[in-house]
């Protein structure tokens, strides 16, 4: 099997984060930040020491490491917690439904608003002048992707965090397609919170997330952040509310040990490979790629000039899910269709029925990227 | 002999580790430990077993890197 849909979840994992659940598994069983007995404490430490592995790709402390399951957790945790009654959100034409859809429900369960900016060509100073348009004088929120989910596009995120900051806004940075391959200063990027998966450029396992939260709310004790969760913390137990601090305070329940622990492996690998490096062997990868499909006939290739991780096409007169199908029945594995993103589909001016998106991963090779070209010219031509 | 130590109580589990790392370069022989019910108003909490004789240093540390700790009890009192 070629294994082409890495903007999904990666696959497959580094032999160390094999090596790390299982070693959680076996030798740290407990449950972390509950008991006083050696494997809870074992299980702690895991836990903490991948806080600190995650803080340090982003210049953050441990301690702004919230984890979650997944990345649409963390997003629905950081939108919920920082946006204002009735408040009015903005986000970019590029959002994930992870995005769109919390933001939506808020709008109806808070009586709030929401709006999109668009990104172009992605700008700077025309990005800010597009989002300046549409501020309004309850706008609490602005969320943007640091990385599209459908192509290989960057939008301009400090620069929208420097406007937010000038003006007092909140802004969530949603990292799902960038944390492994970005590299990026939480501070510099300007962002109230960033959320990103563990299970795709990080190589940790599926079941494991994190919201990475400005340090300003460790300063401010965390009280003004809602938790999504109520539930126990393992501290200060008596109480109805929820302890005042991160990251307690948002991590009720039990954490998955595991994949946290996996997640440290894989963010291991990420900072030894290096994540200038990591992205550079994806440009490499997308140039033949875009090259190749370019040669067959009818392949549009959206935002061909920006290289990456993620290269997004469509074929004229073909359904997408009916060549991902095709491509499957070969061994290559490809995402087709709205990837969960309709909105960044519209802004892309893709088909009805989306598009083709296929991604590489640090063990993704020059070899398998012409294996793959040769079936799609089968599939295609 | 057998050296006294206290109990500094923390405010969350995840302080305590946080403390115990930062002073893990000075080498103190110093565990985080969980606290007995008559010590946790609030209900379960942890806190950091350190010699009594590096108390003073330890808390130094712990106020310069900017850790918040809840206070400092006997040993006797909160184990």
């Amino acid at each position: 099997v070629i294994y082409l849909d890495n903007a999904a979840t990666t696959y497959p994992k580094p032999a160390s984060v094999v090596a790390a659940v299982t070693r959680a598994m076996t030798e740290a069983g407990g449950n972390p930040g509950r008991s006083g007995h050696t494997l809870s404490m074992r299980a702690g430490e895991e836990v903490y020491a991948c806080r600190e592995a995650v803080a340090s790709l982003y210049g953050a402390r441990a301690e702004q490491v919230v984890f979650t399951q997944n990345a649409t957790q963390a997003l629905n945790l950081s939108i919920r917690a920082l946006a204002r009654e009735g408040g009015h959100i903005l986000i970019s034409d590029l959002e994930h439904n992870a995005v769109r859809r919390p933001v939506a429900a808020l709008g109806r369960e808070r009586g709030g608003s929401w709006g999109i900016f668009p990104t172009g060509q992605g700008d700077p100073e025309q990005v800010r002048r597009e989002i300046v348009r549409r501020l309004r004088r309850n706008t609490c929120l602005v969320v943007c992707t640091q990385a599209s989910n459908l192509t290989s596009h960057r939008p301009p995120v400090a620069a929208i965090g420097a406007l937010c900051r000038e003006r007092g806004i909140p802004f969530v940075v949603d990292a799902s397609q960038s944390a492994g391959s970005c590299s990026a200063d939480l501070d510099a990027l300007g962002a109230d919170a960033l959320c990103a998966p563990g299970h795709k450029g990080l190589y940790g396992p599926m079941g494991c997330g994190f919201a990475l939260f400005s340090r300003r709310y460790l300063e401010e004790g965390g009280e003004r952040l809602r938790p999504l969760l109520y539930g126990g913390s393992g501290v200060d137990s008596r109480p109805e509310r929820m302890p005042s601090l991160l990251p307690e305070r948002l991590e009720a329940g039990t954490l998955p040990v595991c994949a946290i622990a996996g997640l440290r492996a894989g963010v291991e690998m990420v900072r030894t490979l290096g994540q200038d490096q990591i992205h550079a062997h994806a440009c490499g990868l997308f140039h033949r790629m875009r090259q190749g499909l370019e040669e067959i006939g009818g392949v549009t290739v959206y935002r061909p000039d920006e290289a990456g991780g993620v290269l997004l096409f469509s074929v004229r007169d073909r359904e997408s899910e009916q060549i991902a199908a095709e491509l499957d029945a070969r061994g290559i594995c490809v995402r087709a269709g709205l990837h969960c993103a309709p909105l960044a589909h519209r802004t892309l001016g893709t088909p009805p029925d989306g598009a083709v998106r296929i991604s590489f991963s640090v063990y993704s090779t020059e070899e398998e990227v012409e294996e793959a070209l040769a079936a799609l010219r089968d599939v295609i031509g | 002999m057998i050296m006294k130590s206290e109990i500094i109580t923390m405010p969350t589990y995840t302080r305590a580790l946080q403390a115990k790392r930062v002073l893990a370069p000075f080498a103190l022989p110093i565990t985080v430990v969980r606290l007995s019910a008559s010590a946790r108003e609030q209900g379960c909490s942890y806190g950091l077993e350190v010699p009594a004789s590096a108390m003073q240093r330890v808390l130094t540390i712990l106020s310069r890197e900017g850790i918040a700790y809840r206070a400092v009890r006997d040993r006797e009192s909160v184990l």
